[in-house]
Parts: structure tokens; sequence; C-alpha cells
């Protein structure tokens, strides 16, 4: 299959997530196929609870570490609203979404004094916004593979199924083996991401 | 940090000046924590031990500038990293050891700006100071560059007898991509000071000024001029001619690509300071226009601009950028603002998507709520500025709070209770300023907020004068044993070193009575109540008052917990006590992540996934309805 040159991946979250390890094995698989890989990420005020975003160009040239503007070929929302705020800023009507379902409350959400949308609505948005969205609670899955803490895993799982990026499932498998922490449960996760989106196909 | 020669490996943007540092033997490295720059020394400090570099986290900037200076002068080759903010810091003694010279080693100064602020207070630039400063500055445009140009910047300064500054910039430092690993050199020296070297500029430092600018003029013929490092790609004599330095020559690359422009020349200039004169020049001849596009201040457009007066009006091209409003002169430029600004000199325009759509995505996220940012939860900083906020409330509102750089910086969103925030230590010397203004009418009570490793660093010159000239300001040290902010470094008061090993401590309480404030209180502010009346009474006394609230950072609380495997104490709302509507004390005033708000119940809640444990929400409901679950 060809791919775009460079494809674009974004990612957006919200601090604590694991949006800057799971964009390390994106391009370490990557790499393992002989590409170049540009990661551009803001994470300053990351485990402060704010949005954080990264980029992922593979490309066989030395690209810069920012995507231009509604130029993603696939965008990995780690949270409903985030997924939306940056979805819109550069997905176009060709690109596809992935999304994870499960909210990350902002404070004055948590405190009462703002109301987080409906979750339809953020969906309805998303999909006026890409050709293909493929949405999963991959919290609750990674709940299954044994710690919510591994949702990453599970959404780098997503990815590796939806088969549109130019890395496959066995290398990205590969790259997650290599993780030394609770190994054998992001494996699990990884997996239950892979045949979350098969459903979904 | 240690693979073979050879070797592609992606890391961020310090990573590859980390190894390039250990690639040209670096002997002595000396930082101060610094988003985006810290993980220079952090890299060097994860191999120091086997490598035989020494490394240490100074406690600022001009001490770690300072130090790194004196391995120079003993012959071993020295950096000190920082972000801009340290440069700021280090001028004076910069500008000095400029003329001097850095004796038989080699000096190398890494400094990362921070475009659009991300992690700082301010934006800023340090190649024009740098060129201010009389030393060199390189700037590289890729991690594989990042890596090569360090050791050439040792190469240099050792040829040349002078200081040599490597500028990067947040999307290079904190940006991932391979680089191939060179050969380490081996360098063993011994430190040995030679007693006949005039280390000073006395007593004619303009004649030392002078000697300097013959060295610098020296490097611009013999080094810069054919430098490799500054590239041209385009046609011998392009249309347009788009001048730029560092990751913005990235994105003019790809604008101008998916421009489809044939007729463009870009000249990426790596030797920022000296310029290369003659080598420009000649590259403005053969355009008609010249664009700048260049990160943060028009360094290179105010430059080069000045350099074409030595043309013929007839041979000076037309010049662009930020003085000409083509460029923004405030923010972060990125692949965008290139296609923008390139795109409008060409009268063409670029999208990726159709205008409907993007006025459509433009709307979408019209119901998304923002993200304030807040103290983690179970963090220290929100009881202590809870029991600040009450305190001053207590006193009728009378109390301004100044404050700096760190976490505790959120204090300007904690119901605006930090009321100014500002460089490093600036909350002391502005509190010590406005302590001393009752003569003239203020009357209101002064706290200043700082944290710990702030405390080492910048404030205790401000602290010595409040006490010399009796001004009547309270200072609070908020001491999370770490600095947090830019990933737990250790400082003067952790008994830790860079590399983790057992040293002195420099206890804040201690130096405090030592500098002579007549009340020294350490309060846990886990104590609610202690805390909020510590703060009242300081508030109302005459005494000159310090106040550390000592507690560690949640997130290193958290790590023990995982490795001892304990597990978080759960608390949870009592129903029936909670005050509903009326209250919400816990959440909106507390405003602590984990007491959320139940919009059914109308009722508070404790959101066991978010809680750290903390318990202080037990102290701050009013109603006694929030207890401890037992297991």
């Amino acid at each position: 299959m060809k791919y775009d040159d460079p494809f674009n991946i974004v990612i957006a979250g919200v601090g604590g997530q694991g949006n800057v390890l799971s964009s390390r094995l994106v391009a370490d698989a990557a790499i393992a196929k002989g590409y170049f890989v540009a990661i551009g990420e803001t994470y300053g005020a990351a485990q402060r609870g704010g949005s954080v975003m990264s980029h992922i160009r593979i490309s066989k040239h030395d690209v810069g570490p920012l995507i231009p503007q509604h130029s993603a070929h696939l965008l990995l929302g780690f949270e409903p609203i985030e997924a939306l705020r940056v979805g819109a800023k550069f997905l176009n009507p060709s690109s596809t979404a992935i999304v994870n379902m499960h909210p990350v409350y902002p404070i004055e959400v948590l405190t009462g004094q703002l109301e987080y949308p409906s979750i339809n609505e953020v969906e309805k948005r998303l999909r006026t916004l890409c050709s293909k969205i493929y949405t999963l609670d991959a919290v609750d899955l990674a709940q299954q593979a044994g710690d919510p803490l591994v949702m990453n895993t599970v959404m780098v799982g997503a990815l590796a199924g939806a088969h549109i990026t130019p890395v496959d499932v066995i290398v990205l498998e590969q790259e997650i083996a290599k993780i030394r922490r609770l190994k054998d449960v992001n494996l699990t996760a990884f997996n239950l991401g892979v045949d979350a989106i098969k459903k979904n196909l | 940090m240690t693979g073979k020669t050879g070797d592609i490996v992606i890391g961020l943007g310090n990573d590859a000046i980390a190894r390039g540092a250990f690639e040209a033997g670096v002997h002595f490295a000396a930082a101060y924590p610094g988003t985006p720059s810290s993980e220079i020394l952090e890299n060097l400090a994860t191999i120091s031990k086997d490598a035989g570099i020494y490394v240490e986290w100074s406690v600022n900037e001009k001490v770690a500038f300072e130090a790194a200076t004196a391995a120079a002068w003993t012959g071993l080759r020295a950096m000190a990293s920082m972000k801009l903010n340290g440069f700021f810091v280090i001028l004076d003694s910069l500008i000095n050891i400029a003329y001097t010279g850095h004796g038989p080693g080699g000096l190398v100064l890494v400094v990362a700006d921070d475009p659009f602020a991300h992690s700082s207070t301010t934006e800023g630039d340090a190649r024009p100071l740098g060129f201010y400063s009389d030393i060199v500055v390189l700037e590289p445009s890729t991690h594989q560059e990042a890596k090569d140009i360090i050791p050439y910047a040792f190469e240099l300064s050792e040829k040349h007898g002078v200081i040599v500054m490597v500028r990067e910039t947040t999307r290079l430092a904190h940006s991932r991509a391979p680089f191939k690993l060179g050969k380490v050199s081996k360098t063993k020296r011994t430190a040995t000071f030679d007693y006949n070297l005039p280390l000073h500029n006395l007593p004619r430092p303009h004649l030392r000024h002078g000697d300097l600018h013959t060295r610098l003029d020296k490097i611009r013929v013999e080094e810069f001029e054919k430098s490799t490092l500054n590239l041209y790609d385009g046609p011998p004599k392009p249309s347009l001619l788009i001048i730029t330095s560092g990751i913005a020559w990235k994105y003019v690359r790809e604008a101008v690509d998916l421009l489809q422009l044939k007729d463009v020349g870009i000249l990426r200039i790596a030797t920022l300071s000296p310029l290369p004169k003659a080598m420009i020049l000649d590259r403005l001849k053969k355009t008609s226009e010249v664009l700048f596009f260049e990160e943060v201040d028009p360094y290179l457009e105010t430059q080069i601009r000045s350099l074409a007066t030595e043309l013929s009006s007839n041979s000076t091209p037309q010049f662009f950028g930020k003085l000409t409003g083509h460029v923004p002169v405030f923010g972060e430029v990125d692949i965008n603002q290139a296609l923008k600004s390139i795109a409008a000199l060409k009268a063409l325009s670029y999208s990726a998507a159709q205008k409907e759509y993007v006025n459509m995505a433009k709307d979408a996220p019209n119901i998304v709520p923002r993200r304030l940012l807040t103290f983690c939860t179970g963090c220290p900083h929100r009881p202590t500025y809870y029991s600040i906020y009450r305190a001053i409330k207590r006193n009728k509102g009378k109390g301004i709070v100044t404050g700096d750089i760190g976490c505790y910086s959120l204090g300007v969103f904690y119901h605006g209770v930090m009321q100014n925030q500002h460089s490093m230590g600036a909350g002391v010397g502005i509190a010590s300023g406005l302590g001393k203004l009752d003569q003239f009418g203020l009357k209101d009570p002064i706290i200043a907020v700082v944290g710990d490793s702030t405390f080492y660093h910048a404030c205790l010159p401000a602290l010595v004068n409040i006490v010399y000239n009796q001004s009547k300001a309270i200072v609070c040290v908020l001491d999370n044993n770490a600095t947090a902010m830019t990933g737990f470094q250790p400082h003067p008061g952790t008994g830790l070193s860079a590399t983790g090993d057992v040293t002195s401590t420099v206890p804040i309480e201690r130096v405090l009575q030592g500098i002579g404030f007549q009340s020294v209180t350490v309060v846990d502010p886990f104590n609610l109540k202690e805390s909020i009346d510590t703060v009242y009474k300081a508030l109302n006394s005459d005494k000159s008052q310090a106040i550390v609230f000592r507690r560690e950072c949640a997130l290193i609380t958290n790590r023990q917990r995982r490795q001892r495997q304990e597990s978080i104490p759960m608390f949870m709302v009592e129903a029936d006590k909670c005050f509903g509507d009326k209250c919400k004390i816990c959440s909106v005033e507390f405003n602590c992540p984990a007491c959320v708000w139940d919009n059914e119940s109308d009722k508070a809640l404790i959101e066991t996934t978010l809680c750290n444990g903390c318990g202080v929400c037990v102290d701050v409901c009013p109603h006694q309805a929030i207890h401890l679950l037992e297991e």
C-alpha cells in the first residue's frame, strides 16, 4: 500500500494520559521500517491537567515537527473534547479519527461551574470533520487488560488495527513487548485495541 | 547517550546536544533546570560516572556559567546549559568573561529559547543578546546538526579563545527525531591553573574589548564566510530569497515545497554571530526580494538590513519580514505561518481544505469547555494557597501576594491569590519594595510566595534586603522538596546531588534565621488550621516574618507509594451531612479536582480515581461531612 509522504498523525489528550509514550512507540515502529520520523510535542503543562498534543510525521525525508493545519491523516483522540478541539484544526474531509470516548473532565466541570457537552454531540461534530471515525472506550478496555493507565496502549493497538498508517501491527507489537513495566498488561491492552477496531470495521 | 558509533537513535533535540557534548569529550557540565533545557544536563548526569564527566545542578545559571568558566580556565572542556531566562541571569558575568577569554580550555553555552512562552513567562531571543555580548552564536536546525554542532563549538572556542553559544528553540529541544551517533573522543586532561594568565580585564577593559573584536573578525573571515553550516538551496538568481535560521528553516522548506515555488531560494544561516558578511552580501546582490523568516526577534533582519547599506541602491533588494508586518513580531512561527507569509508575497493562497470546510471546522469546538491548569490532587500548594486565601479573607481582604515562576505560579489562577508573578525571585524583591510604602499611604500587609528551588536561585539578596531595610514583607517558602515544575531535579535543600549522591543540605529555615528574620515558622500545609492561623498571625505582626510550608510534592509521594505497593487512603462524603449547593466549599472554594460536584444529587462526591488521599478536604468541610473510609 502507498502512503502519503509525510504521513501525519496527531494525538490529542490531557496531561498524564501517556501520549508521549504512545508517540514514541509509533515512531520507533516507523523507524524500524526505515522511515524518518519527527515528533512535535507540547507538554509544558502536562502534569497539571492541561491539554497535550503530539504530532507524529512519518516520512522518507527530514521533515519538520509540526503538521500544517487540516493536514493530519489520522487523529488519535485520547479524550473526546480534546479530540474535537484538536481535530477542528488538523482534520480534513478525507482523514480518519480514532477516539477514546471516555471523558477526562476539566476542573471547572468537576466543580460544577461549567458543563461538559454530551458525548453524542461531540461524536456528531467529529463525524462532520473527517471521512471515517472509530470510537471506543479505551479506559474500559485498559481496565479489562488489568490497569486503566494503559489506555494509551489500547489506543496504539487501535491505530495498528485500523491499518491506515505506514506502521503495521507486528512491528508495533514488537515495540510494545519492549516495555518493561506491566509488559503483559500492555500486550493484552494492545490486542484489545486491535480487536476493538476490527469489530468497528 | 551510550549507543555505539553509527547507531541511529531517536531522541529529543536536547538528547542530541547532550550526546554531542559527550562525543566532544566534555569534562565539566553545569546547569540550572529550566524548560526546555533541563534534559541536557539530566542526560549527562546519567553517564557522568562512567565517562568521568563532572556534572552539577548549580544554584542558578550565573553560578553554573562561572563554575564552567573556571573549569575552562584550567584547560578543560566545559559547558553550561540554560533556558533563555537563565541566559538573562548570566549576562554581567558573560560580558566580563568574554573579554578575558577562558584560558586554554573550551567554553560552550547552550541556550534554549521558548517562543510562544510554552513554559516560560516571557518570549525572548538569545541571538541578539549573544551578538551584544560579543560571543559566537551558532544555531542548528535538525537533531543531527544539534549533536554535530557541539564538538565544533568546542573546537572553535579553543582555537580562537572565544565563548561559543549554541541556541536552540523549544521545537528543536522538545521534538524527537532520529540522529546518527558519532565517535566519542577521549580527551583525558589534567586541570592546571596557570598563575601567569591575566584572567581579568584591568587596567584597560576597553583594550581587552578591542582584542575580542579582533578574534571575532578572524572567526568571521577564516571560519564563517565559507562555513558549510550555512546552506543555500534554490536557483542561482532567485526571484525571492528567504533568509532563516534554526527550526524555522524546516518550516520554510516545507512551505516552499507545498506552494511548488521553483524560483525561490532559501538561505539557512547557522553561524549567527559574527555573521558571514561577504557571503550574505553576495546573495543579496542576486535577488530583488528578501523575506526574513525567523523565531522571535528580527535579528537577522536588522543585521542584514544594516549590512545591505553597503550595496549600491540598484542592487539593494526589497526587504520583508517582521519590520514590514509580513511575519508576526510575537509568538512562535510555524509551518502555517511560513505558508501564509510566503504565499502573501507571491500573491498566492494556500489551504489544505476547502473554505466551507475550514469555516465549519472553526465553529466545531464551540461546545468545548476550557481546561484550566490546576494543582494536582494531593498537591501541598493547594492547601497552602487556601490557607493564604482564608487568612487574607479573615483579615478583611487585606494582603497583597507577590510571586514568581514555578508550579506555585498557578496561584494566579487560584482565586487570583497571587497578584503578580514574574522572574525567578522577583516576588521577594517586589514585596520588599511594597513593604516600604507605608509612609506614602500603602498600609496593606505584603506576602511574597516563593518555591524551594527558587529560594536558593534568586531570593537571597532580596531576603537580605527585607531584613536590612526593615521592610514589613512576609516571606512564604513553599517547600515541596523538589524542582517539581521542570522534572524533580534536586536542589540544595534535598540533600542529593545531580548524580543522585548524598550531599550537604542547606536548610531553608536556617538560612532565614541566619539572615535575621525575627520569626521563622515551619508548618505542614496539610494541617489547615495551623497554616491559616500562622498566616493570619503574620499578617498582623510587627516582626519580620518567614513561613516555610513544608510537604513533599504529591507526585513524589505517589511514586513512593507505588514502590512500596501501598494503597491510597480513600475518603467519602456523607451525603446527609453535605450542605449541597449552599456550601460548595470543598469543590469550588478549595477547588480540588477530586472533590467532584454531583449535579444530580447536588452534593459533593470524592472521585476516588482522581483522589490522591491527602485528606485536607476533611478539614476544609465546615460540616464534618467528609471522612476517611475505613478498610
